[in-house]
C-alpha cells in the first residue's frame, strides 16, 4: 500500500461511513462567508496550516517518527462535532417560519435516533454494581482478600478476570511470564498436555490462587485431582487455593536415578489414545555438544537402571570435543538404542512409534526423513518428532513445510515443541502432544513415558 | 450508593476548586474579566501543571504516595485561603454573572443542564474495561493499594526496575490516585465515576465557551453558545461511530487522559488560539502556554496535540491575521 493509499485509509478509518467531513465543510465554507474580512484570511490560513498536517508527505513523516499508529490523534484539532453545530444553529436561524424550525430540528432528530442507536440501546442498561466489574471478578478478589487476611497474593485464571481484577484489588498480583504452558493448558483445557511438568510448573512459579471456569471439569478435575483443593468460589468460578507442599508429587521427579552430573530426572507421561503399547525414553539435550564425559557416563547408567527402550539425544551444535563417529560409536558400545538427531542414527522404529530427529545442521529436511514420517503415518503408527528448531509451517513445498503439513494433519504426531512459542501454539492447536525438554537445565533429564 | 455520593461531591469539590484557581489566574493575575466558565477550565489546567510539579518532585524525593497527598491538600487550602483573601470580589462577580446568564437563559440552560447530565450518567455508568482501562485504573489502583508512585507494574503487580520513562510527565492518574486515598474512594469510582464526569462537564464548558466565539456578534450570544453545547452531546452518539473518534473516546474512555485530550483540551486550546487571534494580548498567549502546559501532565497524546493544533492552526491564523493587517494598513 502506497503511503496516499494508507493516508486515506487512516482518515476512512477514522471517519467510517458518516458525512461528518462533508457537512464540517460545509459549516467552514459558511462560517468563512459569515466572516468579517480580517477574520477571513485568519481563517484560510488555518486551513492551509491544517492541510500541512493531513496529507500523504506529513503522514510519511509522522510514519518514519514511528507514530503511524497513533496519527489519528491530529484529527482530533478538527473541531467537527463543534463546526457541524454551528451550521446546525444557523440553519435553525435561517429558517424564518416556526413550522421550518420544527421540522428542521425534526429531521435532525430522526438523524440522532438513527445514528446513535447503539448508545441508546444501551442507556438503559445499568451495571449490577456501583464498580462496573463482573460481578465473579469482585466475587473472587474479595474472596482472596478474605482468605490471605487482605495480604498480596499471586493469582492465575482461565477466565477473563485477569484483566479485571486488579483495577478492583491491586493487592492480586499476576503472572505475565513464565507461565506460558500452564495459560494454555488452563486456558484451552488441555489436561494431556505434560500434566506432571504443568503440576511441578505449578508448584514452581507457586500461584497462591488459581481461578477455573466452573465450566472446565477437565481442568477442574485436573487440579482436584492434583491435591489442590478449592477454598471459594464464585458463579461462575472456582478459586483453588495452591499451597505448593499439597501438589501431589506423582513421581514427577526420580529422585532415586540421580547422579553426580544430572541431578533432576523429570518424567513426563504421554497419553495417547488408541495407543496399547507402553514405550519408556530418556530425553537428552546437549549431551556431546557440551561434551562432559562424565554426564555422558551419567546418561548411560541413568538409562540402564531405569531400563528404557532408547535414548533421544537432542543436541543443538555439533560435538566440539568429539567426532560424530566418536559419539555413535561410543553410544553402540553401550548397547543402548539411541537416536541422536546430529548423527546419521536419527531414526527408530517400534512397532506403533516410529521417533524421529531432525537432522536440522543446515536446516533442511531430506526427502528420505519426509518420506520415511510420511510412511509411518500412513501404517497407523504414531510419530515421535524430536526437532531442535522450528519447523517452518509456511515452507509451502519444501519438505520441512510438508512435514508441518502432515504434522498439523496427524492427532499421532508427538512433537518436542521445546523452542517457539508460535510453534508450539499452532501444535497445541491442532491437537499435537508435546513434553518439555528442559533445554537449558542440562542436570535435568526427561523420562518419557509414552502410552 | 454512599462511595458513588462521595464520588459526586467530590466532583463539585474538585470544580469549585478549579473556579477559584482560575479566578486566582485570569481576574486577579491577569485582570480579565469575570468569566466562571473560562475560570473553572484555566483552574483544571493551572492545577495539572502545579500538580506535575509536585508530583515529580515527591517521585523523585521519597516515592511515597501519601507525601504527595499531603503536599497537595497543603496546596488546594492554599489556594482556597489566597483567593478568598485577595480575590473575593472577582469570585462574587463571577458567580454573579454566571446567575445572570442563567437568569436571561432559563430554559436553554436547564435544558443543556440536563442533556450534560444524562451524557455525564451514561458515560459515567458505560465505560468500557478493556486493556486501556486494565493500564490506567490498574494504575491509580496499583498506587493507591502500594502507596508507591510509578513503583510497581500496574499489569502484574511487580516491583519494577525503571518508570515507563514516556509517561514520566503524565500525572493524571497520580491524581486521581491522590484524589482516592484522600477522599477513601475506590479507584474504580475516582475513575469511572468522577472523571468521566468531569470530562463531561468540562467538555461542555469548552465547547460552551468556543461557542461565545464563533457566536461573538449575535444578540442571543449565551442561549446560542448553550445551543452549540446541546447539539455537541446530542451529536456524540452518531461521532462515535468508529473507535477513533474524539466521540467515542468520551462516551466510552471518559475517565482517560486520552478522552480529556480529544475533548476537552483541543477545544479549549483552539478557544485560546480565537482569543490570541481577537485580542492579540499576551496574557492570552501566556494562558494558552498554562493550558498547553497543564495538557502534558493529562496525557502523551495532548503534548503531541497541543503542539500540533498551535502550529497548525495557531501559527497559520496568527500569520493571516498580520497579512491582513497589513493589507488594511496599506490600503489606509
Amino acid at each position: 500500500m502506497s503511503t496516499a493509499e494508507s493516508f486515506i485509509s487512516v482518515i476512512e478509518q477514522y471517519f467510517g461511513e458518516s458525512m461528518f467531513l462533508a457537512a464540517f465543510f460545509l459549516a467552514l465554507v459558511f462560517f468563512y462567508k459569515k466572516s468579517e474580512k480580517s477574520e477571513k484570511k485568519s481563517l484560510l490560513f488555518a486551513v492551509i496550516g491544517a492541510a500541512c498536517f493531513f496529507n500523504p508527505i506529513a503522514f510519511r513523516v509522522i510514519c518514519a517518527l514511528g507514530e503511524q499508529e497513533t496519527y489519528y490523534r491530529l484529527l482530533w484539532m478538527i473541531p467537527i462535532l463543534m463546526g457541524v453545530g454551528y451550521f446546525c444553529i444557523e440553519l435553525l436561524e435561517l429558517a424564518e417560519k416556526k413550522y421550518q424550525k420544527c421540522l428542521l430540528i425534526g429531521i435532525m432528530t430522526v438523524l440522532f435516533v438513527l445514528n446513535g442507536n447503539t448508545v441508546l440501546a444501551n442507556f438503559m442498561k445499568l451495571p449490577t454494581n456501583i464498580y462496573q466489574m463482573d460481578e465473579d471478578v469482585i466475587q473472587l478478589a474479595d474472596a482472596m482478600d478474605e482468605l490471605s487476611d487482605g495480604e498480596r497474593v499471586d493469582f492465575l485464571s482461565n477466565g477473563n478476570v485477569e484483566d479485571l481484577i486488579r483495577q478492583y484489588n491491586a493487592n492480586i498480583c499476576l503472572y505475565m511470564n513464565g507461565t506460558h504452558e500452564v495459560n494454555l493448558m488452563l486456558v484451552n483445557e488441555w489436561t494431556h498436555y505434560g500434566g506432571a511438568y504443568v503440576r511441578q510448573k505449578i508448584a514452581y512459579l507457586h500461584p497462591e490462587y488459581i481461578a477455573i471456569k466452573k465450566e472446565t471439569p477437565n481442568i477442574v478435575h485436573f487440579l482436584t485431582s492434583s491435591g489442590i483443593k478449592i477454598g471459594a468460589e464464585s458463579n461462575n468460578y472456582y478459586l483453588f487455593e495452591v499451597k505448593p507442599d499439597e501438589i501431589a508429587s506423582d513421581n514427577s521427579y526420580l529422585e532415586s536415578l540421580a547422579k553426580e552430573t544430572v541431578t533432576a530426572v523429570n518424567v513426563e507421561y504421554m497419553d495417547l489414545p488408541n495407543f496399547e503399547s507402553e514405550y519408556e525414553f530418556l530425553y537428552v539435550t546437549n549431551l556431546f555438544s557440551n561434551y562432559e564425559q562424565q554426564r555422558v557416563e551419567d546418561i548411560i547408567a541413568i538409562s540402564k537402571e531405569a531400563g528404557v527402550d532408547a535414548v533421544i539425544i537432542n543436541d543443538e551444535m555439533l560435538p566440539n570435543e568429539m567426532s560424530l563417529e566418536e559419539c555413535e560409536a561410543y553410544l553402540k558400545e553401550t548397547d543402548i538404542p539411541f537416536v541422536y538427531n546430529q548423527s546419521g542414527q536419527n531414526v527408530l522404529e517400534f512397532s506403533e512409534l516410529l521417533i524421529y530427529t531432525a537432522q536440522n545442521i543446515d536446516g533442511d529436511i531430506s526427502k528420505a526423513d519426509f518420506e520415511l514420517v510420511k510412511k509411518a503415518l500412513e501404517t497407523q503408527k504414531s510419530v515421535l518428532l524430536v526437532t531442535d528448531k522450528l519447523i517452518n509451517v509456511d515452507s509451502g513445498q519444501t519438505f520441512e513445510g510438508q512435514l508441518a503439513e502432515l504434522v498439523l494433519e496427524n492427532e499421532t504426531v508427538l512433537q518436542n515443541y521445546a523452542r517457539g512459542e508460535q510453534w508450539q501454539k499452532i501444535m497445541l492447536q491442532n491437537g499435537v502432544y508435546g513434553f518439555e525438554q528442559n533445554a537449558e537445565h542440562t542436570h535435568m533429564v526427561t523420562l518419557v513415558r509414552v502410552h | 450508593m454512599f462511595a458513588v455520593g462521595k464520588a459526586l461531591i467530590l466532583l463539585m469539590f474538585d470544580l469549585v476548586f478549579c473556579f477559584f484557581f482560575g479566578t486566582l489566574i485570569n481576574n486577579k493575575i491577569w485582570k480579565k474579566q469575570e468569566n466562571p466558565i473560562e475560570n473553572t477550565l484555566i483552574g483544571f489546567f493551572a492545577q495539572q501543571a502545579v500538580f506535575q510539579i509536585l508530583a515529580l518532585f515527591v517521585y523523585w524525593k521519597t516515592e511515597i504516595l501519601h507525601h504527595l497527598s499531603t503536599l497537595w491538600i497543603g496546596v488546594v487550602l492554599l489556594v482556597i485561603v489566597i483567593t478568598l483573601l485577595v480575590a473575593r470580589v472577582h469570585l462574587k462577580k463571577g458567580v454573579q454573572n454566571l446567575f445572570r446568564v442563567v437568569q436571561q437563559n432559563r430554559q436553554i440552560v436547564f435544558l443543556g443542564l440536563l442533556v450534560m447530565g444524562l451524557t455525564a450518567f451514561y458515560v459515567a455508568t458505560h465505560g468500557v474495561a478493556d486493556d486501556d482501562a486494565m493500564y490506567y485504573i490498574g494504575l491509580v489502583n496499583t498506587t493507591v493499594s502500594t502507596d508507591r508512585i510509578y513503583q510497581y507494574n500496574v499489569y502484574t503487580g511487580e516491583i519494577m526496575s525503571a518508570m515507563y520513562g514516556r509517561r514520566a510527565l503524565v500525572t493524571f492518574e497520580i491524581q486521581s490516585a491522590v484524589y482516592a486515598q484522600v477522599w477513601n474512594l475506590h479507584a474504580l469510582l475516582v475513575t469511572r465515576i468522577f472523571r468521566a464526569c468531569e470530562n463531561v462537564i468540562l467538555t461542555g464548558f469548552a465547547v460552551y465557551l468556543c461557542g461565545t466565539q464563533l457566536f461573538s456578534k449575535s444578540v442571543h450570544r449565551e442561549k446560542k453558545s448553550v445551543l452549540l453545547m446541546i447539539f455537541y452531546f446530542f451529536m456524540l452518539p452518531m461521532f462515535a461511530n468508529t473507535i477513533f473518534t474524539p466521540a467515542t473516546f468520551l462516551l466510552r474512555r471518559g475517565y482517560e487522559g486520552k478522552a480529556f485530550t480529544a475533548n476537552v483540551i483541543a477545544i479549549f486550546v483552539l478557544y485560546q488560539i480565537v482569543r490570541i487571534l481577537r485580542t492579540n494580548q499576551k496574557k492570552e498567549m501566556v494562558l494558552l502556554l498554562l493550558v498547553c502546559w497543564g495538557s502534558v501532565a493529562v496525557s502523551t497524546s495532548a503534548i503531541v496535540l497541543c503542539t500540533s493544533e498551535v502550529a497548525a492552526i495557531g501559527v497559520f491564523a496568527y500569520v493571516g491575521l498580520l497579512i491582513g493587517r497589513k493589507r488594511e494598513r496599506q490600503k489606509v
